[in-house]
């Protein structure tokens, strides 16, 4: 502040001094210094309607260090973000910071930016946990639709890294969105075993496995037809399904969607005991199956949860 | 502490400011001279305060310090360099921060250059200047002050608007305020012409090479603006009618009429009262278009400040500048003299249809403007002025003005002129204008832009038949006034030419094209053949590689492009210039169609002869410069 006062008295008066030097032969001789003690003062009077003397500066280079020295912690989720970015305006190769960057800006749901980012880190250094990123921000992007580019990057990083979870789970979430509830069957159930039982990914791809793998498959015409027709009864329909899954189940022809889908049908119909009657014939059916098993094993855990709060 | 002097520095142009005003009308007084040195030591020192204060401006902008608000508002660590400098006047205080930059520099031009014959006169000027700069520095200090600081300092800067990312935007705005401040010479010098009882011819002779300067400048700003939105907003459009476009077009109608007024009334003393009122008119219309852009009255594509509370300062600073001019007009307009009378075909009766038509247009164009502002006021909210209103009502004084304008160079000064041989020789002309109306009835053209075509041709051998007539003229600086002269006309013909050529333009194609499709548009065969990543420091962009086969083989780039600080989308467009036209091309959102590729929208357009536009502006930028430097040359071989 006190430099600000010494520069500000300086230029001041250095200018007034410049403006007023022809009338310093006036007389009397108080009346200029009067003069330009008014002009500075009109100055001083504008700079105080709104000045900050006290309030330093804060450039940019300024900022970004003490933000580089400040930990994680006391940083604002904004200033987080700034960080990487300064840490990249330092060294733009540096590919895990371009990562780290198109994570955080995925999370803000800036995924323009995101997908920028991750290439720009996929192109400095070839990482499949940053493929399979990549591919999960095609997909928020395109409300959960698993794009050929999201493909594309999934398959690169499944290529690299055989076991990682996201890619094999996205890519049999792509199979299934393409109507190949098969193949997405068999890619899900080939990642579950290949997961360590410990990994958190494990339980979550099971979860979603079984909510999409035991989904009714719908054939809308059949359902406009049979709602316009008079003889109509739904409970005849369900039946008629149930029996369709009994009846491929007791054959030996069921694949692990027909169990989950008939498992979902008695819960749906609340006859939980039904349900856990075709669960214990599924996991004796599948016990070879480490994948498959996994599923099962989570169902027939959350079966005996609400049994326990029944 | 950098922000900190600038606030000061401004402060203190405001106070030097003051004591130019005060010594200034001291010196007025014949014995006063010390008073006069000190006033214009005042206006050379408000120059140093108020450029250093714009310096220390874009040093904050260079170092990204966002704890200035006007910063924070408008920048961003990640924007080219030369954005960063260009956004210290892309907002509302940074401008008014250049506006005052310039209004003190002409404060200080005055006081150096001005009227070195006549001190009482000049010193008054300097005076009424130092009383505009206080008015403008005021607002600006206690209004909009550029360096306005943040407590709670944002970690990011919200960036300048992405389409004034744009190097002839960066240029626009200065090159816009010289024209419209250097008109403030024009006024300080009418209004100290007024308050000393000067008569008119020394009046004019004052004020015109100030006005032909601006006028240069206005029109060149106002070119670059055109231009600017012919290639940025992206859908080839020149010209609007857009509030914001009027509010710099009025006072550039308003100059013109006023060189060619302050001509008569240097010549013979006529017109002597109006030029003051177009001196004080051209100014108070340049401060309102600053009202019309910042108070938020008007819905404009580019006005930069929406605040009503601003907009009063304003509207208070204009009512002072416009109301004293008047009424000082009112009150002293008796003593300019009242010239020596001229005949109805003598080149001041020309002159003065001339000036009728310019201010009847930019009369049409103020009530266009302000209409919406009064049917507001009167209840009817949601009115706005189209395009077809300004071309219905201004078009038929423009081409008025088209068939004068040629005429008036062969015109004696005061006495009767329209002789047997003007007749024979402005009968050649019409050949001229009937060719041109061919030309452009085989272009399409509609019968409006027929006649305007006409008109045009008929203007131009006029002003070829005004070069041939006039190339014995001695002497340097009628030679530069006569090449202005020259310029300027043909400039005018130019631009309605190109106006012209412009209709007849076809609507633009557009199709949605995925990578190796092709559409046709106006006999150009347009392939996409890819599109690719062309991302920038601030920008995320798509760009198109399109391959153009036709007339001749090329490549167009276009790009879309997304600024991520602002989430704006903005598209770059393409232009392959030829001499019949533009082609202009522009690349949309990409859609995944029915058959599941992803296709992008191209839009394609031909724009015929736009390039006599820009010639036109640039010929009449230039005729005005030309014909300031004639002018101060020949004050000088007077003095």
């Amino acid at each position: 502040m006190i430099a600000l006062a010494i520069m500000m008295a300086v230029i001041g008066f250095a200018l007034i001094f410049v403006a007023m030097y022809p009338a310093f032969r006036l007389s009397p001789r108080w009346q200029t210094p009067a003069i330009a003690c008014g002009v500075m003062a009109i100055a001083i009077l504008v700079y105080f309607v709104d000045g900050r003397p006290g309030q330093a500066g804060a450039p940019y280079e300024q900022q970004a260090a003490l933000r580089l020295a400040s930990s994680t912690a006391d940083l604002t989720p904004a200033a987080r973000l700034e960080r990487v970015r300064d840490t990249l305006r330092q060294n733009e190769d540096d590919a895990a910071a371009w990562a780290e960057l198109g994570r955080m800006l995925a999370r803000s749901e800036r995924e323009l930016e995101a997908i920028g980012a991750f290439q720009r880190s996929i192109r400095l250094e070839l990482d499949p946990q940053t493929l399979s990123d990549l591919g999960q921000t095609f997909i928020n992007l395109n409300d959960g639709q698993v794009t050929p580019e999201a493909v594309s990057a999934f398959e690169a990083a499944q290529d690299m890294a055989p076991d990682l979870p996201e890619p094999a789970f996205f890519l049999g979430l792509a199979a299934y969105q393409a109507g190949d509830m098969d193949q997405a069957e068999a890619i899900w159930v080939g990642i579950l075993a290949r997961l360590d039982a410990r990994d958190p990914f494990r339980v979550l791809i099971a979860q979603q496995a079984f909510q999409l793998l035991s989904q009714l498959q719908v054939d809308t015409a059949a359902i406009d037809a049979a709602l316009s027709s008079e003889n109509f009864d739904p409970q005849t329909r369900i039946g008629g399904m149930v029996g369709r899954l009994e009846g491929r189940v007791d054959e030996g022809g069921a694949t692990l969607s027909d169990w989950l889908r008939l498992i979902r049908v008695y819960g749906m119909a609340g006859d939980d005991d039904g349900a856990r009657i075709v669960l214990d014939r599924a996991r004796e059916t599948f016990s070879d199956e480490a994948g498959a098993m996994a599923i099962l094993n989570l169902l027939a855990a959350a079966l005996a949860t609400s049994e326990g709060q029944e | 502490m950098i922000a900190e002097l600038g606030r000061f520095l401004l402060a203190l142009a405001l106070a030097l400011s003051v004591l130019q005003m005060m010594g200034g009308w001291r010196a007025s007084g014949a014995t006063a001279t010390l008073a006069g040195k000190v006033s214009a030591n005042a206006a050379y020192a408000a120059l140093v305060s108020v450029v250093i204060a714009f310096a220390l401006l874009i040093v904050l902008f260079l170092q990204s310090d966002f704890s200035v608000a006007y910063v924070a508002g408008h920048s961003h660590v990640d924007k080219p360099l030369f954005y960063k400098i260009a956004a210290a006047w892309g907002g509302h205080e940074g401008s008014m921060l250049l506006w005052c930059s310039l209004l003190v520099g002409v404060g200080a031009a005055l006081a150096k250059f001005a009227l070195n014959h006549d001190v009482s006169l000049k010193f008054r000027a300097v005076s009424i200047q130092g009383g505009l700069q206080i008015l403008f520095l005021a607002f600006a200090a206690f209004t909009s002050n550029p360096f306005d600081r943040l407590v709670d300092i944002p970690v990011q800067g919200a960036d300048l608007n992405p389409i004034l990312q744009d190097p002839a935007l960066a240029i626009h705005p200065p090159t816009l305020y010289i024209g419209y401040v250097g008109l403030s010479a024009a006024f300080s010098l009418a209004v100290a012409g007024l308050i000393e009882g000067r008569g008119g011819a020394a009046i004019a002779a004052a004020l015109r090479p100030w006005a032909l300067f601006a006028w240069s400048a206005l029109t060149g700003g106002i070119a670059l603006g055109a231009w600017w939105a012919y290639y940025e907003l992206g859908w080839g459009g020149w010209w609007f009618w857009d509030p914001v476009e009027n509010a710099s077009f009025m006072p550039w109608l308003i100059a013109a009429a006023l060189i060619h007024s302050a001509i008569a009334t240097e010549k013979s003393g006529n017109f002597a009262g109006w030029t003051c009122f177009l001196a004080i008119m051209a100014f108070s219309l340049s401060t309102l278009g600053a009202f019309l852009v910042r108070s938020g009255v008007l819905t404009s594509v580019h006005a930069f400040a929406l605040d009503p509370e601003r907009g009063l300062w304003i509207l208070a600073i204009m009512t002072i500048i416009a109301g004293g001019g008047l009424a000082l007009f009112a009150l002293r307009s008796g003593k300019l003299g009242s010239g020596s009378g001229f005949s109805l075909s003598s080149r001041e009766a020309f002159i003065g249809a001339n000036n009728l038509l310019l201010v009847t247009v930019a009369g049409t164009v103020l009530f266009g403007t302000l209409y919406p502002l009064i049917s507001g006021a009167l209840g009817d909210t949601g009115i706005s002025v189209g395009a077809a209103y300004f071309n219905f009502t201004a078009a038929p004084f423009l081409a008025a003005l088209l068939i004068l304008l040629p005429l008036a160079p062969f015109l004696p000064w005061r006495k009767q002129g329209f002789n047997r041989r003007l007749a024979m020789r402005s009968a050649v002309w019409i050949l001229a204008g009937v060719l041109a109306g061919i030309w452009a009835l085989i272009l399409g053209a509609t019968p409006i832009a027929v006649g305007a075509a006409a008109f045009a041709g008929w203007t131009l051998a006029g002003i070829a038949a005004d070069v041939w007539h006039h190339r014995v003229i001695v002497g340097m600086a009628s030679r530069f006034s006569l090449a202005g002269r020259v310029l300027a006309h043909a400039g005018v013909a130019a631009i309605a030419l190109g106006a012209v050529a412009d209709s007849t333009g076809r609507p633009e194609t557009v199709r949605a094209l995925a990578v190796g499709e092709t559409l046709e548009a106006n006999g150009f065969m347009l392939t996409l053949d890819a599109v690719q990543r062309a991302d920038g420091p601030n920008y995320l962009a798509d760009e198109a590689r399109i391959g153009v086969t036709g007339r001749s083989l090329t490549e167009l780039r276009p790009q879309r492009r997304f600024y991520t600080a602002g989430e704006t989308t903005t598209r770059e467009v393409a232009i392959r210039s030829g001499v019949g036209g533009d082609l202009y091309v522009s690349l949309g959102e990409p859609r995944t169609r029915d058959d599941g590729v992803i296709a992008y929208e191209v839009r394609a357009s031909f724009n015929p002869m736009v390039w006599l536009l820009g010639l036109g502006a640039m010929l009449i930028a230039l005729g005005g410069l030309t014909a300031f430097v004639g002018n101060v040359a020949a004050a000088r071989r007077r003095q």
